[in-house]
């Protein structure tokens, strides 16, 4: 009784603190977003007291620039209408996946074969019906500075149990569940516009207290990364 | 013959063996004999690299382990552990080794080159990566196993 109380409090504990990296991450895409309007208030506001004409122009300047916001600040094609993700959880934190980006998912592997001499967030090397699965541990490269797990098996972190396939079945996630699927409008997310520090987050989903990945930018991440150690 | 068959046909004979259940392979050519372990003589101001010195046959022969060279976790001396005599940058060295398994054979088509997903310098050894019969193999550059330095460092023990 007393260690269920004492596992709880801990659980309780670690929900609260990313509880609070999610309201963090809300808060910038909140911000980032007023920034945004903003900017597009101070361009139409001369624009107000102008002639009719000159206003039309305005106008027409304003929803060409937020065309461009909208791609340039990364809300993603796939994004554009109504779509599915999956949700899945990494070291308690919940990310979201959409499904037109999603190869496949796969059960977890003892077959995995680590590189000597990687980095911490490189697991190994999955052999997929004959091409080769870069497996890597999402969280020591998403979670903040300060919450990044011990390494997955090790400190009582638990093996993951399944496996994200993504950027056409290169590059594997391990993740500790996969929980379920759900569709999403473009309005339930707090776009991410100004992609500072984590380019891989396209914005966060506040009714599921999850993170949205930028699976495209994620992969390009990782291919960086890839490429700069080559 | 064309010059693209030669290609196709380059085959390439390694020896492997294993680390923490994991398969390793270096050429062929580059395995002067493999010894069963024997007492290794620490050497007092050697690098950490280097276990110690083998007596072979009236030559003294430093041995690495390979397992701390490759960041992993010690192991402690079974009967399957061996000692790797290789030659690499004209010098020869001993590598100490999990177990010795056999020699393969493997085609160049089928080596892929190694991930280089955040690596850091140690790691420019690995050469590629190759999947023979279901096993994943990881190629080994005997060269570069060691920088420049290192490897002048173990020509003066």
């Amino acid at each position: 009784m007393t260690m269920n109380e004492k596992d709880k409090n801990i659980l309780v504990d670690q929900q609260f603190a990313l509880d609070t990296y999610l309201d963090s991450l809300l808060a910038e895409a909140t911000e980032t977003k007023v920034e945004a309007k903003e900017a597009v208030v101070v361009d139409l506001h001369p624009a107000a007291v102008e002639v009719q004409e000159e206003q039309k122009t305005q106008e027409i300047q304003a929803t060409v620039s937020e065309a461009q916001v909208n791609t340039e600040t990364g809300v993603p094609e796939w994004a554009e209408g109504r779509f599915q993700c999956l949700i899945f959880s990494v070291s308690g934190l919940k990310l979201a996946v959409p499904l037109v980006r999603l190869n496949g998912i796969l059960t977890w592997s003892e077959d995995i074969s680590p590189m000597p001499g990687h980095s911490d967030h490189f697991l190994g090397l999955l052999n997929n019906h004959g091409d080769n699965v870069r497996i890597i541990d999402p969280a020591m490269l998403v979670m903040p500075d300060d919450r990044i797990p011990p390494p997955v098996g090790e400190e009582g972190r638990p093996m993951p149990n399944s496996i994200i396939l993504i950027d056409d079945k290169k590059w594997g996630l391990a993740c500790d569940f996969v929980s379920e699927t759900i569709e999403l409008e473009p309005e339930e997310i707090k776009w991410r516009s100004a992609r500072g520090k984590r380019l891989w987050l396209a914005g966060t989903v506040i009714e599921h207290m999850c993170a949205l990945i930028d699976v495209d930018e994620f992969a390009r991440i990782l291919e960086r990364a890839d490429e700069s150690n080559a | 013959m064309s010059e693209n068959a030669a290609v196709e046909s380059q085959r390439l004979q390694c020896v492997t063996f294993t680390l923490a259940d994991e398969s390793y392979a270096i050429n062929v050519m580059q395995v002067q004999e493999v010894l069963k372990y024997t007492e290794i003589a620490p050497v007092p101001g050697a690098p950490n690299y280097v276990l110690g010195i083998i007596n072979l046959r009236g030559n003294v022969v430093a041995v690495m382990d390979a397992r701390s060279r490759f960041g992993l976790m010690p192991h402690e001396i079974t009967d399957s552990t061996r000692i790797v005599v290789i030659e690499a940058n004209e010098q020869v060295i001993g590598i100490l080794v999990d177990s010795v398994a056999e020699v393969v054979e493997l085609n160049s088509a089928e080596i892929e080159p190694a991930p280089n997903v955040g690596n850091d310098e140690s790691s420019k050894y690995i050469k590629g990566v190759a999947n023979h019969q279901n096993d994943l193999i990881i190629l080994v550059d005997l060269n570069k196993l060691l920088s420049e330095d290192e490897w002048m460092d173990i020509a003066q023990l």
